[in-house]
């Protein structure tokens, strides 16, 4: 299978999205990232995994700011597969 | 993103003086539990939620809009409802999160900053909405 993510960006906060059961907000993947996802483009990335699938995301008030829907994202059982499958070809690559 | 969700995260506009207000009372909330000296509430201990809304609207007290309403509005207007929730909505809101946690500790000028950062980082969102917005409309089968 050919890797489905067009950019490291998209792979990474999968990556991210994985290691978090319970979800994570946009601004929690830029600050965890170290620089790799930028705050001007995190939600465009997460977009693009929404419209593949890969990630589902619900509006959900956190505890200190009741009053503002932030949007949480989770990863969906397909990203997880399609990113097993992703880490699986560039292993293989790498060990030929 | 089905439309129920859409529904759920785009308040229609019937709500939004309602939510001004809810959102105003939790600023001040958490302004006056975390950092009482440099909430600027006059110094009355606001017991429940009811005083609190009095206060507000008692005499002729301006409510203060939080940073990117005005812009919510507009880009709610320009764009098409599964854009705006995508692209900016998300990014104003972390704006106002962090707004709102830098006022709470008394750093004003970075909260400012974080205001104009904010505004300005709407600006590629809202272009690659209108760019995908206008390519999907070209292009129906994309």
């Amino acid at each position: 299978m050919s890797n489905p993510f067009s950019e490291q960006t998209e792979l990474l906060a999968l990556q991210m999205l994985r290691d978090a059961p319970r979800g994570m907000y946009g601004l929690e993947l830029v600050k965890n990232s170290e620089g790799a996802l930028k705050r001007g483009s995190v939600y465009v990335t997460l977009g693009r995994l929404e419209e593949k699938g890969y990630v589902q995301s619900r509006a959900q008030a956190d505890v200190d700011h009741p009053h503002i829907p932030r949007p949480i994202y989770k990863i969906t059982g397909l990203g997880a597969r399609a990113l097993a499958e992703a880490e699986l070809a560039s292993w293989s690559v790498s060990e030929a | 993103m089905t439309q129920h969700d859409l529904n759920n995260r785009c308040v229609s506009r019937d709500t939004q003086a309602e939510q001004k207000q809810t959102l105003l009372i939790s600023y001040l909330k958490l302004l006056q539990d975390r950092r009482p000296e440099s909430a600027r509430i006059p110094l009355i201990k606001l017991r429940s939620e009811a005083e609190l809304r009095a206060w507000i609207t008692k005499g002729r007290r301006r409510i203060v809009l939080p940073p990117g309403a005005t812009l919510n509005r507009l880009t709610r207007f320009l764009l098409t409802r599964e854009a705006h929730c995508r692209y900016v909505e998300p990014i104003i809101c972390d704006m106002q999160v962090e707004y709102c946690d830098e006022l709470a500790a008394g750093h004003i000028g970075h909260a400012r900053w974080i205001a104009i950062r904010g505004h300005l980082l709407v600006l590629p969102n809202w272009a690659y909405a209108w760019i995908a917005r206008t390519l999907k409309a070209m292009l129906p089968s994309l």
